[in-house]
């Protein structure tokens, strides 16, 4: 190794493909779709992976970064209720109460790099690295650090997501505003891979938006937007085969090189409001007739629904109205798990599990969080929405996440049943083994 | 005819469209430089006889100068000034100690629910500008609100050649917006060719002034030697802080809110 080569053994390089499933993958490298990730598909391993319940980035992406459960960071969904109130607020970066991998990592000198990771806002600096945050990051000066940076993002255009707003009402919009970002995407890789690290992350947020919008034209070649979608992918494989290739030029082979999703997806059949279906049980009423918000919820109600699928028991001492006893706590969780599961859909089940959260989370914050989180089958997206009339319901959205068919690429063979806590153990014992 | 004058006759056309259409309606002056320079156009185009009220929204907490100016020139213009307060949630002791957000639901938008179910409105004037906050860039001339002032963003008319869509099914009234397309700088550039008396508060006082005003507890002001009409005007020509970063409504949130929803959450 020359005096002035790069090269070093034990560089990590994760890239993040936010909501691709692994069977979506499969099948893509299968075709020949998708030759730079097919290529990996034939040199690695392709897991299938689990992601946090419930299965959001907010919370899959902040099990990732803290390898821990929302019991442990406190980190239950993009929203969340004040202490003691229905109040909403949203929680964010400042809020996760456990350790990033990469902080541990910075600690023990290693520079790393983190871009475009969702759940990072505002961003905190990474002691010796640098971090550009990503989803719901909002002003561009509080998503860079070390803020060094921020000038040459500005003068690329860096683009921290797509506007979903107007990609939500205009296909063509989405796909040259995918397109654009893509672009600045590279950009902002280009700035930051030229610097001195050991761990470099790059999160592509684009996989996630192209699905919710127009998960349709995947499957069906008739669809008006079939050859864009596979199109996109596309797009998408060649930047991650530039990576790919600039990585191993750096070390040789592949050993460090991790990719991953954040949770599956599939299509929609319904939407299904919780709350609505709370309502019509008689375990959930409201002081006004158009609530549209939490904070109108009655005394009398036994439980209700925070985003997508998360149940809290109206507890005494842990809400102001709360009505259900300690006591009762454990009949109300079995009668509405097993309402749930009888739940049906023009004859077909809704859901398929539901989840006690003291068997799912541990830590001291798991009080903090649901009572029950349901998992529904495929096709039917939970909704926690207050004031829709109807239980089962249709909006433009196409596409709805998946807990069970998320994807890890890795060198080596880490096993079955990987779930997405699991990887930064994976990820830093790369760098004990120097 | 130069560029003020542009804005001046298309603001002057659109009021003058909206009374046609209405007729039941008003202009809400909240006595900032923005609604202040609306009436100032009102005026003009009814030459100085508005033939219809003038609404202030009164928190209770304004600032004592934006009172007494607002005393004086209703007298001065002869206006037929209304002002609407929530009478009942100040009595039961509402302010921004209690939470700022429900302070200005509360105070501002209860307030003027409850003065357009009295006086019956069927369309308000208001003088905001595409350019002085994010969400805003997507309001039309003529935006219909629904009865909980729901504004659907995502479901407007166009508004192609100056045809302005005036009604919709469930509307409950119209916001009638005939400066949206100002910016801050051709408001203070009009306020000084057309010599409009404005509220002190804007003018620099021991090197600071407000930018944007409305109750003494929520306003911060920024700093600047800008006294007069005259260096507002440069300054703002080289400024790079947004007009109402000064203002402490949560706009993150709003932001998220907006955001989560485009993704099919909330």
């Amino acid at each position: 190794m020359g005096l002035f080569s790069r090269k070093k053994k034990n560089r990590v390089c994760v890239i993040g493909l936010d909501g691709v499933p692994y069977t979506l993958l499969k099948e893509m490298a299968g075709k020949g779709l998708i030759p730079s990730m097919e290529k990996l598909l034939q040199s690695g391993h392709l897991h299938q992976m689990k992601a946090s319940l419930p299965e959001i980035s907010a919370v899959s992406w902040t099990d990732f970064m803290t390898g821990t459960n929302p019991g442990t960071h406190g980190i239950f969904g993009f929203t969340d209720l004040w202490a003691n109130s229905y109040k909403l607020r949203f929680p964010n970066y400042l809020s996760v109460k456990e350790k990033t991998f990469w902080d541990l990592l910075a600690e023990k000198g290693k520079r790393c790099i983190v871009i475009n990771q969702p759940s990072t806002y505002p961003a905190k600096e990474i002691k010796g690295g640098a971090i550009v945050s990503g989803f719901v990051a909002i002003e561009l000066a509080k998503s860079v650090r070390p803020l060094s940076y921020l000038a040459s993002l500005e003068r690329m255009k860096y683009m921290i997501d797509i506007d979903t707003m107007k990609a939500r009402q205009d296909p063509d919009f989405l796909l040259s505003d995918l397109d654009k970002a893509l672009a600045s995407s590279r950009g902002a890789l280009d700035l930051f891979w030229k610097e001195e690290w050991d761990f470099f992350e790059f999160v592509i947020t684009g996989t996630d938006r192209i699905q919710h919008y127009l998960w349709n034209a995947y499957g069906d070649d008739a669809n008006k937007y079939h050859k864009d979608f596979i199109g996109y992918y596309q797009k998408v494989d060649a930047f991650v085969g530039e990576l790919v290739a600039s990585f191993q030029k750096l070390t040789d082979g592949e050993e460090g090189l991790f990719l991953l999703s954040d949770h599956g997806f599939t299509g929609i059949e319904q939407e299904v409001h919780l709350n609505t279906w709370l309502q019509q049980e008689g375990l959930l009423a409201f002081e006004i007739p158009e609530a549209t918000e939490l904070k109108d919820i009655s005394a009398d109600s036994k439980a209700f629904v925070l985003d997508p699928n998360r149940v809290y028991l109206n507890l005494k001492g842990k809400f102001p109205l709360g009505t259900v006893d300690e006591a009762d706590k454990k009949s109300l969780k079995e009668e509405i798990s097993r309402r749930l599961l009888a739940l049906e859909y023009n004859g077909r089940k809704v859901v398929r599990k539901v989840f006690d959260i003291d068997d799912i989370y541990s830590g001291p914050l798991t009080a903090k969080g649901p009572d029950l989180i349901v998992l529904s089958e495929y096709g039917f997206d939970l909704k926690g929405a207050v004031g829709k009339k109807k239980i089962f319901d249709r909006t433009e959205l196409q596409g709805m996440h998946t807990w069970d068919d998320a994807f890890f690429w890795a060198k080596d063979d880490h096993g079955a049943d990987l779930s997405i806590s699991r990887l930064a153990k994976i990820i830093v014992n790369r760098f004990s083994e120097e | 005819m130069d560029y003020l004058d542009e804005l001046e006759s298309k603001s002057i056309y659109i009021i003058r469209e909206a009374y046609v259409q209405f007729r039941k309606i008003a202009v809400l002056w909240s006595i900032g430089k923005d609604s202040t320079t609306l009436l100032w156009l009102v005026r003009k185009a009814f030459y100085d006889q508005i033939p219809f009220p003038v609404m202030h929204i009164d928190t209770s907490f304004k600032f004592k100068e934006i009172y007494e100016y607002r005393d004086s020139k209703a007298k001065e213009w002869g206006l037929k000034l209304l002002i609407a307060r929530n009478e009942a949630a100040l009595a039961d002791g509402m302010g921004p100690k209690k939470s700022k957000l429900d302070c200005c639901t509360e105070l501002k938008t209860n307030a003027l629910k409850m003065a357009i179910d009295k006086h019956k409105f069927k369309a308000l004037l208001l003088g905001i500008r595409r350019d002085e906050h994010g969400i805003r860039a997507k309001e039309r001339v003529f935006s219909p609100r629904n009865q909980d002032f729901e504004w659907d963003y995502k479901n407007q008319p166009p508004e192609l050649w100056d045809q302005y869509k005036s009604r919709q099914s469930d509307e409950d009234h119209i916001r009638v917006h005939p400066m949206l397309h100002w910016t801050e700088l051709d408001i203070w550039e009009y306020v000084r060719r057309e010599k409009i008396p404005i509220v002190p508060l804007y003018f620099a006082k021991n090197g600071m002034r407000l930018r944007s005003i409305g109750c003494e507890t929520c306003c911060n002001p920024v700093e600047s030697q800008a006294d007069t009409t005259d260096k507002i005007v440069e300054e703002l020509k080289t400024t790079h802080t947004a007009e109402r970063a000064g203002r402490a409504q949560d706009k993150e949130s709003a932001y998220i809110m907006q955001k989560l929803r485009s993704l099919g959450y909330m």
